[in-house]
């Protein structure tokens, strides 16, 4: 395969990928319901004023499971039956169920990327995917995803502008250990004593700066993989690394968006001498 | 249809960046389009950091309340929610009612704190873990 059938084998393979991982971050924004469930009814604070329209108070066992299964069953149906108010429909369930995980008291960012990725999806469906320029809608779903991640790199390159320009005594991200501030403040502020592990890690204070710069950069140029299948497979490894990093590092808990990273990304055609031997596969998602 | 596609990029990018414009003239961004300007400088960046911090009164000692996780709560929902209503508490905005709910919560958490105080603590993140690291308090309120 070239590189333009190869971006569309891939994506018709995302489309199906996302149904099922679909299923799976319902049933896990149910356990993060209960949970907050738990908490007195009197602590609801909703991050936007927006939000007490839909949920004026914290939403009841019934009302919010009735949406995880409606936005459920349009997963399953869309497996079957490819449509695009039915996609337009999901976008919208997510990002209503999400509301109160994610922005109750402030506004967490765990979940965006999933979000945006059932955005950019809504116009795609494998079947009307047959024309060899279809190539550049899936660069498109993929530079929606990734340019998230481009834009928080280059607001570190501004940030770090920012500060030397104004010569401000800010830590930036070029300073000897800014990214071990950075851990020790996020565990001081959580009561969580750093473990030795990682503090032994930030013994090797160059490494960290060259690391870290490394870092930005690569996150900064991520929506440059839309558009080159090798680099999107680095980007792809290097996001998971992240996400890895920023969970133990940080405290910063992206466990979705890290398996979201994998399956929107992954390099499916690697595995396609595996698919033609499954027939019935290779007639799903080719043809 | 997929040539759309194009334009919801757009209108992705385009409302990520009007919510970064939003948030920088201190309004709030344009659901489900955040801003991604995540940590555009290490946490810990400025030479002092302030946070909220509540205290019980034991036996006559000043106790600083400590963030373990329990079923409901982890380390991360104590701070956020302590600093929400800490935040509210010394603005005075709707007091009594936020003080309230700060009892609520802490009461949820474990009802064993009843002498609560409420203190800004004010450190310099660089010094954390050093000999030299301390913390200033200063009082807001007795819950």
């Amino acid at each position: 395969m070239n590189y333009k059938e190869l971006t569309v084998y891939n994506y018709k393979i995302v489309y199906y990928a996302l149904r099922i991982f679909g299923l799976y971050w319902l049933l896990i924004q149910y356990l993060n319901f209960k949970k907050i469930s738990e908490w007195p009814k009197d602590i609801y604070e909703p991050f936007l004023s927006a939000q007490r329209l839909i949920f004026p108070s914290y939403p009841s066992e019934i009302l919010f499971a009735s949406i995880l299964v409606s936005c459920a069953v349009l997963l399953v149906i869309t497996i079957f039956k490819q449509n695009y108010f039915l996609n337009f429909l999901i976008f919208i369930f997510i990002a209503i169920i999400n509301l109160p995980i994610s922005l109750n008291f402030s506004v967490g960012h765990h979940n965006h990327l999933i979000i945006i990725g059932y955005f950019m999806s809504i116009f795609l469906l494998p079947k009307n995917l047959t024309n060899e320029n279809d190539y550049k809608w899936v660069q498109y779903f993929y530079l929606g995803l990734l340019a998230t991640y481009s834009m928080a790199g280059i607001s570190k390159f501004l940030g770090i502008a920012k500060n030397l320009i104004k010569g401000t005594d800010k830590i930036t991200w070029l300073d000897k250990n800014a990214a071990k501030i950075n851990t020790l403040d996020n565990y001081w502020m959580a009561d969580i004593k750093v473990p030795n592990w990682i503090l032994s890690l930030y013994e090797y204070e160059n490494f960290w700066v060259i690391i870290t710069v490394f870092a930005i950069i690569i996150q900064a140029s991520s929506f440059l993989g839309a558009f080159n299948r090798k680099y999107l497979t680095f980007v792809m490894v290097f996001l998971y690394i992240f996400h890895w990093y920023t969970d133990f590092f940080v405290l910063a808990d992206f466990q979705n968006a890290k398996n979201f990273v994998l399956i929107a990304l992954f390099p499916y055609h690697l595995l396609y001498p595996l698919f033609k031997r499954n027939k019935l596969l290779d007639d799903q998602l080719l043809k | 249809m997929q040539k759309y596609t194009k334009y919801l990029f757009i209108t992705s990018l385009l409302l990520s960046l009007t919510s970064l414009y939003i948030i920088e003239k201190g309004g709030k961004e344009i659901y489900p389009f955040y801003s991604w300007k995540l940590f555009t400088s290490p946490s810990g960046n400025e030479k002092f950091e302030e946070q909220y911090r509540l205290y019980n009164i034991e036996n006559n000692d000043t106790i600083r309340v400590l963030y373990h996780p329990t079923a409901i709560y982890d380390e991360n929902n104590l701070g956020l929610i302590t600093n929400f209503y800490g935040k509210k508490i010394e603005k005075r905005e709707n007091l009594e009612m936020n003080i309230r709910k700060m009892k609520i919560f802490m009461k949820s958490y474990n009802p064993e704190y009843k002498k609560l105080i409420l203190y800004k603590e004010k450190y310099c993140p660089q010094d954390i873990g050093k000999s030299s690291f301390k913390i200033n308090k200063t009082l807001i309120t007795k819950l």
